[in-house]
């Protein structure tokens, strides 16, 4: 473990973005703490003020403090990002796990499946299933998690696939073994550490998926604090407080960056292969 | 020695000839340059003194910046909203127009004349009037127009059982019942005068994309969300009009992009016509020309209470009231800007507005009251819709209902939907943000949304005899008098005895318009009423 955390953090950049990521954390817990404000209420005598003492990057149109939501929009990006990510990851290496070890009629099917959701750009099959599951937290998670599938499938199954016929998992099926213990004690274990990877960098791009979606008016429902849904509303008011759109996109910015960079680190220690390319 | 005498007299001469240049190209400059100043400063003051002096008023083009977007164009009935209106204007021109008092006033008709008695609409008709394809405007143009208005389903003149040709210049129409906004709809809202030959010859799609009127500036170009481009017309029937070259009306669907071309000069003039482009030029520091509420055309925003959905809250009465009681509603009309209080769906001080509405004060105590007397003392859960532009209005809504224990959802919707819920066969539960047209003449407006021959709110609504009674007769009332008294009563049961609905606020406006930019008329007496026959531009 010592000589992993050594490899992870040998490069500066990635104990930067994990700093990043850290403080993210942080924040997202600790934001009741943090400010005195509430995120959901606002002052209607004070609105869209310009950064001060009181309120360090102004307010919003509702008169509410945009540091406070801004603290909130952390707990919700991270909250969606890691869930969404999580789904995904869940499903999609039950499939590729299964398709790629039975083969046969129901890789065909799992595979086609698959081949359809590919085809679908994700931000487009994310907006499609938001009209139908319709907005809010747990809609946004689920949407999130299904348009990322494929990509936890595909890797999977191209793990199994180098996998399934070595000789330990042979004899495993010589001596009488289930295909369960087979597929979860044996041949999962081996292949984790690419999904690993991959499930890192994909939060990255899930947090930036729930912005877009967000910034589009296809994300969670209002007054819940979002990154996205503050970027687009502070668009519009950029020549009153710039600052209300632009520092929660560097948020979004940094929380994202911070995720690929550790991902990135994280493929650096588990395919040595791959280590210093970025 | 002679060389030298030569040399000397070579470098005098050449030096007198550059002095001589020199002098010549001074007072070249300062000829042309006094010239240019008198003749900028003849324009000044000229244009300032006499608006008939033509050398130094006419040509230039009105570049309109505009935050809206509009669909139709060209055809009877099928422009509708505020926007198409401002901008088919220049082509196209009406019967009558609006002072600012709200009184119509005649402008392609002579005089008209509304009978009760012999449920007639009589318009004579200006003489001499040409539509820019060359046709004539008539009587025969005045009818087809008002057919095809109520052919395209328009409610406004439905009460036209027939319309007759007195003679070229003269038009009757006659009514199935008594309707005293009649002139109001048929002279203006229908009064549009778009030239029949064209739509005929072209048809309507065609005829929708290219206005043909009897207006000063001829169609020239739509490029569609981006602009629409008008030429002077010369054979123009007021004489010496119009003053400009052309008019522009460039679209901007970001607002901060339309302030900075605003405040750049590539926009001559800006309508602000939303609470939040009027916030964005206040925080640049831009002076508004005009500023205040309109008589006419303006609009409102509300809150509709679902009323028929028996298991959403807002089924009750006393929940309504709560709801309205909770809410500090000129709290919010003054937080959202771009909006006056209104405590009814009618205009303070006009003829309309009922000064006995008491209406609902913010009072949470009362609030919650009603809400224990309704049998949700543990608080009560509501659905909330509206388009995504009105979401911050919802959040503050959220914010104050959630003192007196109501949970709001709030469910953005996009515009079809939204559509299908607050048009016929519609419906909702809990609470719609939406808006609506605001005007002195209200019995029109509560036919629409509180009455079973409505077109708008009319699913979520409730329709009381004894409200549809005083709709009914405030619309055929034959005096001024009892117009207002039935108006006003309707407004009482709308608000106090059934708390339909809780007004937030009457849209007001600012007009941005450089001071080159003269007698456009814009905004000054209506919403939607403008001269651009007048507008001159002294750049």
């Amino acid at each position: 473990m010592k000589s992993f955390f050594k490899t992870l953090f040998k490069r500066k950049i990635v104990v930067m973005a994990a700093l990043f990521v850290l403080l993210f954390i942080i924040t997202a817990i600790l934001a009741p703490m943090m400010t005195p404000y509430d995120p959901y209420v606002g002052d209607f005598g004070d609105i869209l003020a310009k950064p001060s003492m009181q309120h360090w990057l102004g307010t919003d149109e509702a008169g509410r403090d945009v540091l406070t939501r801004i603290f909130y929009g952390a707990r919700t990006s991270l909250v969606i990002g890691v869930i969404s990510v999580l789904i995904s990851a869940v499903i999609g290496v039950l499939l590729g796990l299964i398709s790629a070890y039975y083969g046969g009629i129901i890789n065909v099917i799992i595979s086609r499946i698959i081949d359809v959701l590919m085809a679908l750009p994700s931000l487009m099959l994310a907006l499609a299933l938001g009209m139908v599951f319709g907005r809010g937290t747990l809609s946004l998670m689920i949407i999130l998690g299904v348009s990322t599938i494929p990509t936890y499938t595909r890797i999977m199954s191209a793990q199994v696939l180098s996998i399934k016929n070595q000789d330990y998992i042979l004899a495993e099926k010589v001596v009488g073994a289930e295909n369960k213990r087979i597929l979860f004690s044996h041949i999962l274990p081996n292949c984790f550490s690419p999904i690993l990877v991959v499930l890192t960098t994909n939060i990255g791009g899930t947090i930036l998926a729930e912005s877009s979606l967000s910034f589009l008016g296809m994300g969670i429902n209002p007054p819940m604090a979002s990154w996205g849904a503050m970027v687009s509303a502070g668009c519009s008011k950029i020549l009153i407080n710039p600052v209300y759109g632009i520092a929660p996109g560097i948020c979004v910015c940094l929380l994202v960056y911070g995720f690929n960079v550790l991902g990135d680190g994280l493929r650096d220690v588990l395919d040595p292969r791959l280590r210093g390319s970025i | 020695m002679k060389k030298k005498l030569l040399a000397a007299v070579m470098a005098i001469t050449v030096l007198f000839s550059f002095t001589a240049c020199g002098n010549n190209t001074a007072e070249g400059n300062n000829t042309d340059s006094s010239s240019k100043t008198e003749k900028e400063e003849t324009v000044n003051e000229e244009g300032t003194a006499d608006l008939t002096e033509e050398d130094n008023q006419r040509g230039g083009t009105l570049i309109i910046g505009f935050e809206g977007l509009i669909t139709n164009l060209g055809y009877p009935g099928l422009i509708s909203g505020s926007n198409e209106m401002t901008i088919v204007s220049p082509a196209v021109e009406t019967l009558c127009r609006y002072d600012d008092k709200g009184n119509l006033s005649p402008w392609l008709c002579e005089t008209y004349e509304a009978n009760a008695d012999e449920l007639t609409l009589t318009v004579t008709l200006k003489k001499g009037i040409k539509f820019q394809d060359g046709t004539d405007f008539n009587a025969e143009a005045v009818k087809w127009n008002w057919e095809q208005f109520t052919a395209t389903g328009r409610s406004e003149i439905a009460s036209i059982e027939s319309i007759e040709c007195l003679d070229e210049y003269t038009v009757m129409a006659h009514l199935s019942v008594w309707n005293n906004s009649i002139a109001d709809n048929a002279l203006y809202q229908a009064g549009f005068m778009f030239s029949p030959s064209y739509a005929q010859a072209n048809g309507q799609e065609a005829a929708n994309a290219n206005p043909v009127g009897t207006g000063p500036y001829r169609f020239v170009e739509w490029d569609k969300d981006i602009k629409v481009v008008y030429e002077a017309y010369e054979d123009y029937w007021i004489e010496g009009r119009p003053y400009m070259d052309g008019i522009e009306f460039d679209f901007y669907s970001d607002l901060n992009t339309l302030v900075t071309a605003y405040q750049s000069g590539e926009v001559d003039l800006m309508p602000a016509m939303t609470g939040e482009l009027i916030q964005i030029m206040a925080s640049t520091g831009e002076v508004s020309e005009v500023s205040g509420s309109l008589v006419g055309g303006a609009g409102i925003n509300c809150v509709l209470y679902g009323c028929n959905d028996e298991t959403s809250p807002t089924s009750s009465l006393e929940v309504r009231q709560a709801i309205a009681h909770a809410v500090n509603w000129k709290e919010l009309c003054g937080a959202i800007g771009g909006m006056y209080y209104t405590n009814q769906w009618a205009i303070p001080g006009t003829w309309s507005y009922n000064e006995d509405v008491v209406g609902y004060d913010y009072n949470v105590e009362k609030a919650k009251e009603l809400l224990v007397n309704a049998g949700y003392e543990n608080g009560a859960e509501v659905n909330l819709y509206c388009v995504s532009a009105s979401t911050t209005i919802a959040t503050m809504i959220q914010q104050y209902l959630a003192q007196v224990n109501i949970t709001v959802n709030i469910e953005t919707i996009d515009q079809a939907r939204s559509d299908e819920m607050t048009g016929i066969g519609g419906g909702w539960d809990g609470l719609m943000l939406s808006t609506g047209r605001l005007d002195l003449e209200t019995a029109s407006i509560y036919e629409r949304t509180f009455t079973d021959g409505g077109v708008r709110f009319v699913g979520g609504t409730l329709h009381p005899e004894e409200l549809v009674t005083a709709i009914e007769n405030a619309k055929s009332a034959t005096t001024e008098q009892d117009r207002a008294a039935y108006s006003q009563e309707a407004s009482k049961y709308i608000i106090d005895t059934y708390c339909m609905m809780s007004p937030i606020g009457g849209t007001t406006y600012d007009l941005y318009e450089r001071d080159y930019v003269h007698d456009s008329g814009y905004l000054r007496t209506h919403l939607v009423l403008w001269t651009p026959e007048s507008c001159w531009l002294s750049k």
